[in-house]
C-alpha cells in the first residue's frame, strides 16, 4: 500500500464514499419514504369525518337515556309526586297577575291559597278551565288535599292537567300511608274520595289496587275477592295483577304495599 | 472543495441552495442519507442494521421536517434524532444486539465499481473508528468526515467548544498514529494468495 492511499485525507475519503447504504439499499429506502410521504399526502387530501354528528347522537342517546331512568326512578320513588310538588311551589312562588287577587287562608292548620277573579268580573260564569258551581266543593277539597303537604300551595281556579295528576297521586298516597300505618278503614275513605272526585282520573287501576289491598287488610275478604276479580278482569296484565289476585288469599296482607304503587 | 452528495450544508447554504426555507425530504435524504448511515455506525450499529437504522430516522425527519428551524444546523438536527432512533434501538434491542455485536458479521458487500483499494481503505477507516472510544469517535467523525463545524457539533452533541477541540485532536492524532501503522503493514491483495 502506498502512503498516499494510508493517509488520513485518504481513508477517510475512502470511508466518505464507501460508507454508506448501498445503491440498491438507497433505492428502497427512498422508495419507502416516497410510499410513507404519498400516504401522507392521500391522508390530507381525505376529508377528515367529523365527529360533531356522532357526538350529538351520542348526547341524545345519553339525553333519552338518562329521561328514561329518571321516569323510572321518579314512579319508583314517588319523586314524581315530589317534582310536581317542587313545580307547583315554583308556581306558587310566582308573582300573582295583577288582575286577580291572592286570598291565603289559614284553617285548621290547613294553609292553603285559591286565586278568585275580581268581583268586578265575571266570577259566576265558568270557562273551559274553570270548574261549575257544583264542582267548587270538589275543587276546594282537592286543593286542600294538595295543601296539605307542607309548604304547598295551589291555584284552584285552573287546576290545570299537572295538578289533577298531582291531586290524584297525593290522595293514592295517603291511602296507601294508611294502608301501611295498619289503618285499612281510612284507606279506604280516602280512595272514595279518589273514586269521587277523580272518577274518570288518570290513576283509576292504581286505585282499584289499593282498594283490594285496603279491602282484605280490613277483613272484608268476600268483597276483597269480588273487587280483585273484577280488577284482574279488567286488568289482566296490571302490573299489580300478582299482588291484587295474592292479597285476600290467606287473609294476610303485606303492609309493604310499594308493589302496588 | 467540491461538494458531492453527501457534503453537510449549513442550513443557510442549505436553504440558499435549494431556493427555499424548508428543505424537502427528497433533498435531505439525497443530501445526508450517509451522513445518517455514519452516524448510526458511529453509534455502534452494525452495518446491516444502519439500513434500518437509516429508514427510521428518515421517517422520523419526514414527520418533523416542518419544525426544522432554518436557524439551525441541519446536520446537528439529523444527528440529534439519529441518535435517539439509536437509542431506542438499542434500549429495545440490547440482548438482541449484544448478540450480534459477539459475532459481528463482515462487513457489507459494496459496489463492485469500488475498487479494491478504496474498500480496503473504508475498511481500515472503519477499523480506526471502531477502536476510538465513542467520545472522540463522534467527534471526529461529525469533524473530519462529515464536515461539521467545531460549533455545530457542540450544539449536536451539548458539549462545549473546548471539549470539541480537544476530542477532535486526540482522534486525529490516533489516526496518524494509526496511518503510520497501516504503511509498515504488509499487504495482502486477492490475487497474492
Amino acid at each position: 500500500m502506498t502512503d498516499e492511499s494510508t493517509s488520513a485525507r485518504a481513508l477517510i475519503a475512502a470511508y466518505k464514499s464507501c460508507a454508506r447504504p448501498s445503491a440498491a439499499a438507497e433505492a428502497q429506502l427512498w422508495a419507502t419514504l416516497a410510499a410513507a410521504e404519498r400516504a401522507e399526502k392521500q391522508r390530507d387530501r381525505r376529508p377528515t369525518p367529523s365527529l360533531a354528528p356522532w357526538l350529538a347522537l351520542a348526547a341524545c342517546l345519553l339525553l333519552l337515556a338518562a329521561w328514561q331512568l329518571d321516569l323510572a326512578g321518579m314512579f319508583a320513588s314517588g319523586h314524581v309526586l315530589k317534582d310536581m310538588r317542587d313545580q307547583a311551589a315554583y308556581d306558587a312562588a310566582e308573582p300573582v297577575p295583577q288582575e286577580a287577587r291572592t286570598r291565603e287562608e289559614a284553617a285548621g292548620g290547613v294553609r292553603w291559597r285559591e286565586t278568585v277573579r275580581p268581583e268586578s268580573g265575571p266570577a259566576a260564569v265558568p270557562t273551559g278551565r274553570q270548574r261549575p258551581a257544583g264542582a267548587a266543593r270538589g275543587a276546594q277539597r282537592t286543593s286542600k288535599v294538595v295543601a296539605d303537604e307542607p309548604g304547598l300551595a295551589t291555584d284552584s281556579d285552573a287546576v290545570a292537567d299537572g295538578d289533577r295528576v298531582l291531586a290524584e297521586m297525593a290522595l293514592l298516597q295517603e291511602a296507601q300511608a294508611a294502608l301501611r300505618s295498619g289503618q285499612p278503614a281510612a284507606a279506604l275513605r280516602v280512595l272514595e274520595r279518589h273514586a269521587q272526585d277523580f272518577a274518570a282520573g288518570s290513576m283509576t287501576e292504581e286505585r282499584q289496587a289499593l282498594r283490594v289491598l285496603a279491602l282484605c287488610a280490613a277483613g272484608e275478604v268476600a268483597r276483597g275477592a269480588d273487587e280483585a276479580a273484577v280488577f284482574l278482569g279488567a286488568h289482566p296484565r296490571s302490573t299489580y295483577a300478582a299482588r291484587v289476585a295474592s292479597a285476600c288469599l290467606d287473609g294476610h296482607v303485606s303492609k309493604d304495599t310499594s308493589e302496588a304503587r | 472543495m467540491s461538494k458531492t452528495l453527501d457534503t453537510p450544508l449549513t442550513s443557510a447554504e442549505f436553504a440558499a441552495d435549494v431556493d427555499c426555507g424548508a428543505p424537502s425530504l427528497r433533498e435531505v435524504f439525497a443530501r445526508h442519507l450517509g451522513t445518517v448511515w455514519r452516524i448510526a455506525r458511529a453509534f455502534g450499529v452494525p452495518a446491516d442494521e444502519a439500513d434500518d437504522v437509516a429508514q427510521e430516522v428518515f421517517l422520523v425527519v419526514h414527520r418533523k421536517l416542518h419544525t426544522f428551524q432554518p436557524s439551525r444546523s441541519l446536520p446537528a438536527w439529523l444527528f440529534g434524532i439519529t441518535r435517539n432512533v439509536v437509542l431506542m434501538r438499542r434500549r429495545a434491542h440490547t440482548r438482541r444486539e449484544r448478540r450480534l455485536s459477539a459475532v459481528e458479521p463482515p462487513p457489507a458487500p459494496r459496489e463492485p465499481e469500488a475498487s479494491f483499494e478504496l474498500r480496503q481503505a473504508a475498511a481500515f477507516m472503519q477499523e480506526f473508528l471502531d477502536g476510538l472510544d465513542e467520545d472522540k469517535r463522534l467527534v471526529f467523525l461529525l469533524a473530519d468526515v462529515e464536515g461539521m463545524t467545531a460549533s455545530e457539533i457542540a450544539e449536536a452533541l451539548e458539549i462545549p467548544l473546548g471539549t470539541v477541540f480537544s476530542r477532535l485532536r486526540a482522534a486525529r492524532l490516533k489516526l496518524e498514529q494509526f496511518s503510520q501503522r497501516l504503511r509498515a503493514r504488509p499487504v495482502r491483495r486477492p490475487h497474492d494468495r
